[in-house]
């Protein structure tokens, strides 16, 4: 059989994607024997013209990491899309948009203005902002535009798989890598993950889910062996797809969702509320209320990896004109 | 003006473009390093609780996750005012240590070694971390391998996760260390040493 | 052309599907901004629910039960009566005024009440102007 073709990209990220696939250690020499890598930036030189002189499917297997934030990031995602057979979404923020897509909360311009000029560590009294073209002596030179809105790899190309993790954790890429070198792939658009939560993976004891307190992760030192949704610690656990082998949690903090919704649920945060609201012992309005304002960030907590693939994908664009 | 545009920029974390403007002669006119990247973290982490940040600010790199997980867990101390206890401490420094060793083992290896080793007008194609495995054997490339991978053990065993660690509260570490752990960290970080 | 607003209306099959019901038989005039789904009880409604109607066009959601304490499921309405104020919460941060969402009970007795109450939350509605979902993108 011809060596598989294999191409790793990130995109809107940090990087971590690529380093999870450093960590399988020693497979990576495996992988290096039944795959050549035609294009890496954290490792390999190759360069985007290199990739945009290959015919079209010409590669047999893409990695794509990252959430789709600026025009860049939906360029090199069509070509590597026309270049690759198979294209999977590897991690949370291709997925569904990851920590990046906190910034949906917000929008490009506001963004540019505090990161560049607002924030109390920058030193621009010209309010110098980056642009999409800038005019130097010698030419012109071309920045991508950055998005109002963050979005998740498949709501600009069609995926075939989906890998989802913060990063993805070395088992389950090391199985991606045998199932490629068998070519025992599932059925196209499946979570190459269990199916289950993060709940059924997790060791802890759950007896009685009913909560008449919120605490905060560090408001409270948790008995070790118990569930920290039933001690009154936000987890995310119950809305989550499993797969991480409730990693976090076993170092004592509870989950935050990086691997999305599981199978069958649409919008993590709805159901996140739903989990969460329906085990408050709160019977009447004022400890309802109660309960409600000690859950300080809803959306920011419920929506911490998932914001670009929830139903209202984005903080609304509310009409300023509208008093 | 003819221009040479090196895009991406490879073997580093992050996005990066660079554009070489050339006299008449050939000469370099001038050179441009761009960063097309921007997310926003100085934005979106505004409406965030404070004890969220050290799970959030990881993600601005996942090379050196731990030096923005530390960075952000001593933040939250400030805001608190608290003072971690010794035993914090000393865990964290020995999670920040093991970071360090991970991060200079990746950087050195995988992003520049090869432009040493295998100089700067080797193969394009090869001059990269496998290409470092070919030249200097497998053995090598194997110890080299197992000893990133100790540093990045031990990070995971103390921060839940070696990218993207989650241990860190204001004032101390949601994790302690039994004594099997420790042993295990004393053996590897001999080796690391020895290394 | 003037705004009308569009308000999906989940309904308990028990107290306020009664109500609105009532109001019908009894002619009681109110804005038919309002399209029903009858639902078993208000303990059904999933949050996944009302984002739904929101994409689907909604410009407000109105979510009826029985009274406290008059659950044909003994505390279903309660279930209600938790998750609403936190998804508003969570709604709130994300540019949706708290009057889009709404929470009410009545009784199979109460037909005016719950006209009142279409008319009410159609009118505080119709000053907000539309809801606008776009997908994410500015110009829809």
């Amino acid at each position: 059989m011809d060596k598989l073709k294999l191409a790793l990209y990130w995109a809107g990220s940090c990087g971590g994607c690529d380093v999870a696939v450093l960590d399988i250690n020693d497979n990576i020499l495996k992988l290096a024997d039944i795959a050549d890598i035609l294009f890496w930036p954290i490792a390999l030189d190759f360069k985007y013209t290199d990739v945009e002189g290959m015919d079209d499917n010409y590669i047999d297997v893409c990695l794509f990491n990252g959430a789709i934030i600026t025009s860049e990031n939906e360029r090199i995602a069509r070509l590597l899309r026309a270049k690759s057979k198979i294209l999977i979404a590897f991690g949370s923020c291709s997925c569904f948009g990851g920590i990046p897509a906190l910034a949906n909360f917000s929008n490009s311009a506001d963004i540019m203005n505090y990161s560049y000029i607002a924030a109390p560590s920058n030193d621009n009294p010209t309010g110098t902002l980056p642009q999409v073209l800038t005019k130097v002596d010698e030419g012109i030179l071309e920045l991508p535009a950055l998005y109002d809105t963050v979005r998740t790899l498949a709501q600009v190309v069609p995926v075939e798989y989906f890998l989802p993790g913060c990063p993805p954790p070395v088992s389950l890429i090391i199985d991606l890598v045998d199932k490629l070198a068998k070519n025992e792939l599932p059925a196209i658009g499946s979570t190459l993950t269990p199916e289950k939560t993060v709940c059924d993976e997790c060791p802890l004891k759950k007896e009685n889910k009913c909560i008449s307190k919120i605490f905060r992760p560090h408001e409270l030192i948790p008995e070790p062996e118990r569930c920290l949704l039933e001690q009154g610690i936000i987890c995310c656990g119950p809305a989550t797809r499993s797969g991480c082998g409730a990693a976090c949690i076993k170092a004592g903090m509870p989950c935050r969702g990086c691997f999305g919704p599981p199978e069958g649920i649409t919008d993590q945060g709805a159901k996140l509320v739903s989990s969460i609201a329906s085990i408050y012992d709160a019977e009447n309005e004022d400890e309802i209320t109660r309960m409600v304002n000690e859950i300080v960030d809803p959306a920011g907590t419920f929506y911490r990896f998932a914001m670009a693939d929830s139903i209202l994908r984005r903080k609304r664009f509310q009409e300023k004109t509208h008093e | 003006m003819n221009k040479i545009t090196i895009d991406p920029i490879t073997r580093l974390e992050g996005h990066g473009k660079i554009e070489i403007f050339l006299t008449q002669d050939g000469d370099v006119a001038n050179a441009y390093l761009q960063v097309p990247e921007l997310r926003g973290f100085e934005k979106f982490c505004q409406g965030r609780p404070v004890e969220e940040m050290p799970r959030i600010t990881t993600r601005i790199c996942g090379v050196c996750p731990g030096a923005h997980h530390i960075a952000s867990t001593k933040a939250t101390d400030a805001v608190y005012q608290v003072e971690p206890t010794p035993t914090a401490k000393k865990i964290r420094d020995l999670f920040y240590c093991a970071h360090m060793i991970h991060s200079h083992a990746a950087h050195f290896y995988v992003l520049a070694a090869p432009d040493f080793v295998l100089g700067p007008t080797s193969n394009p194609k090869e001059r990269n971390i496998l290409g470092l495995i070919a030249k200097l054997g497998t053995e090598i490339g194997l110890e080299v391998i197992k000893h990133r991978a100790f540093a990045q053990e031990i990070q995971a065993v103390i921060g839940g996760k070696a990218t993207h660690p989650v241990c860190g509260l204001p004032g101390g570490m949601s994790k302690a260390i039994i004594e099997e752990e420790r042993k295990d960290f004393e053996e590897k970080a001999k080796s690391l040493v020895d290394f | 052309m003037s705004f009308e607003p569009k308000i999906v209306g989940f309904l308990c099959n028990w107290c306020s599907y009664g109500a609105a019901d009532l109001a019908g038989t009894s002619r009681t005039k109110y804005s038919s901004n309002i399209r029903i789904i009858r639902v078993m009880c208000s303990g059904r409604i999933d949050p996944t629910f009302i984002l739904k109607a929101f994409e689907k066009g909604a410009d407000g959601v109105l979510i009826c039960g029985c009274h406290i304490g008059d659950c044909h499921y003994m505390e279903g309405n309660i279930k209600a009566a938790r998750r609403i104020p936190l998804l508003k919460k969570m709604l709130l941060q994300l540019g949706i005024e708290d009057e889009r969402l709404r929470l009410k009970w009545c009784s199979a007795a109460e037909g005016k009440l719950f006209a009142s109450i279409v008319d009410d939350m159609t009118e505080q509605i119709r000053k907000l102007g539309p809801f606008n979902y776009t997908g994410g993108v500015k110009d829809g």
